[in-house]
């Protein structure tokens, strides 16, 4: 239901209302996961962080997460009337109803994010990990 | 051999016993900003000595008086509290533990065809987006869901519809109920209720005294919120269409119990085949349960929500 009839607004320095991930499921990752823990999958649980439940836009440039609500509001109430109309166009001609469309995240987004994850310290290749002095 | 009496003690901040705004030298102007009394161009301001504490204080007494001005001024939009767990619209006047929630005046909840349910971040109060932002430049009402509510009322005037959307508002932030000072509070809240002296420690948190029945975590409220008040045919009509809004860790609970009704349940969608009706899937959802015949799904369903699906 969240993939299908929900929407997320993310932090992030893009602007307001540009997409930035569609929604992904557990099991569509459970390949990256294995390469990110060696093979070992039995931890899914630590792997939330990667699950996207709803597709996601930019609630906009700001770094305060306090602001977000004063950017996001009318953006929310728009979504909110597409989803009710589309909804109420449904009912008149027996249709599914509002489905979240597949959002066109920019190549831009994506190499943004992949460089996110590996600061992060996702990928073997990111420098920064202390593995060998917590031994 | 010496001991300290405790009137040698030093005295704690007496802020949070101020009676009014302007007692503490502030003012809310013609453009909703918090600006103090004697300079009315100056926004508040945090560090007002070099005591944390005292900062602390003063904030939080501040914020008290702002939440009680959005709480006001929602009034006049239509909006009231509701005291959990009793129900009621006057709060009541006995011992027992409280909190509000903000919903559309009762009437037309009842008869509104599509709800707005909010679930805040649970370090914010009562209808408050953010306190900095409320008592900063962007002023009380765009700091609070004052701004959603009159932008949702101006869209609907544009369009000339004369049903008004209806809103509730969960309370995930005050889940802490003082029986001294007879309200529902945040944990800055409570540390910010004046002490014997400085350097007395904070009242202890008594997890059955100062907890409210049913609201005890931010979980637990939102599950009585949805259950007493959103999935009540006494406050809401079955065919009305529900949306929600989660806001920071407030999404988290909200995509919980989006998941768990949609989730629980190996043929989920199969209940909810029609995207439609919201709250009608919701009802639909607590009567199809037990009639369901997928393997093994049910036994995931957590405890909190079985009053849920006997209550049909």
């Amino acid at each position: 239901m969240l993939a299908r009839r929900s929407r997320a607004w993310g932090l992030s320095s893009h602007p307001l209302g540009t997409p930035l991930a569609n929604a992904t499921s557990a099991e569509s990752l459970v390949e990256p996961k294995a390469i990110m823990q060696g093979g070992d999958i039995d931890e899914m649980s630590t792997l939330d962080e990667y699950i996207y439940p709803s597709p996601t836009v930019s609630a906009g440039a700001t770094a305060n997460a306090e602001e977000v609500m004063q950017k996001i509001g009318a953006g929310i109430l728009d979504w909110f009337e597409q989803v009710a109309a589309a909804d109420d166009l449904a009912q008149t001609t027996s249709g599914e109803g509002y489905v979240n469309e597949t959002l066109e995240v920019s190549e831009e987004v994506l190499k943004e994010a992949q460089a996110a994850a590996a600061r992060a310290g996702w990928d073997d290749s990111a420098s920064g990990s202390n593995d060998e002095e917590d031994l | 051999m010496f001991r300290r009496l405790p009137t040698t003690l030093p005295t704690d901040a007496t802020y949070t016993t101020a009676p009014s705004l302007s007692s503490l030298g502030y003012l809310i102007n013609s453009s909703n900003q918090l600006r103090y009394t004697t300079h009315p161009t100056d926004p508040f301001r945090y560090n007002i000595t070099t005591s944390e504490r005292f900062n602390d204080c003063h904030s939080e007494a501040v914020k008290a008086f702002v939440n009680a001005e959005v709480i006001s001024r929602l009034s006049s939009l239509g909006i009231q509290q509701l005291w959990l767990p009793s129900l009621t619209t006057e709060k009541p006047k006995g011992n027992e533990a409280v909190l509000p929630i903000l919903v559309t005046e009762l009437e037309k909840l009842k008869v509104a065809k599509r709800i707005v349910v909010v679930v805040n971040r649970s370090i914010e109060d009562l209808g408050i987006w953010s306190a900095r932002t409320a008592r900063g430049e962007a002023g009380i009402e765009a700091g609070s869901v004052i701004s959603l509510i009159k932008d949702m009322r101006a869209r609907e005037a544009a369009r000339g519809e004369e049903e008004e959307t209806a809103f509730v508002i969960a309370n995930s932030g005050q889940l802490l109920y003082s029986h001294k000072q007879k309200r529902a509070m945040s944990m800055a809240g409570w540390q910010a209720m004046q002490r014997p002296s400085a350097l007395h420690a904070a009242p202890i948190v008594d997890e059955m005294a100062n907890r409210v029945e049913g609201s005890r975590t931010v979980e637990e409220h939102l599950r009585s919120v949805m259950r007493m008040v959103v999935g009540s045919e006494k406050f809401v009509d079955k065919q009305a269409r529900m949306f929600l809004i989660g806001v920071g860790d407030g999404s988290n609970e909200v995509c919980k119990i989006l998941e768990e009704m949609c989730m629980s349940c190996s043929d989920g969608f199969a209940i909810y085949r029609d995207p439609a009706n919201d709250v009608a899937r919701f009802r639909q959802w607590q009567e199809t349960e037990h009639r369901c015949d997928c393997t093994g799904g049910h036994s995931a369903f957590p405890d909190q929500l079985k009053p849920l699906r006997s209550g049909k």
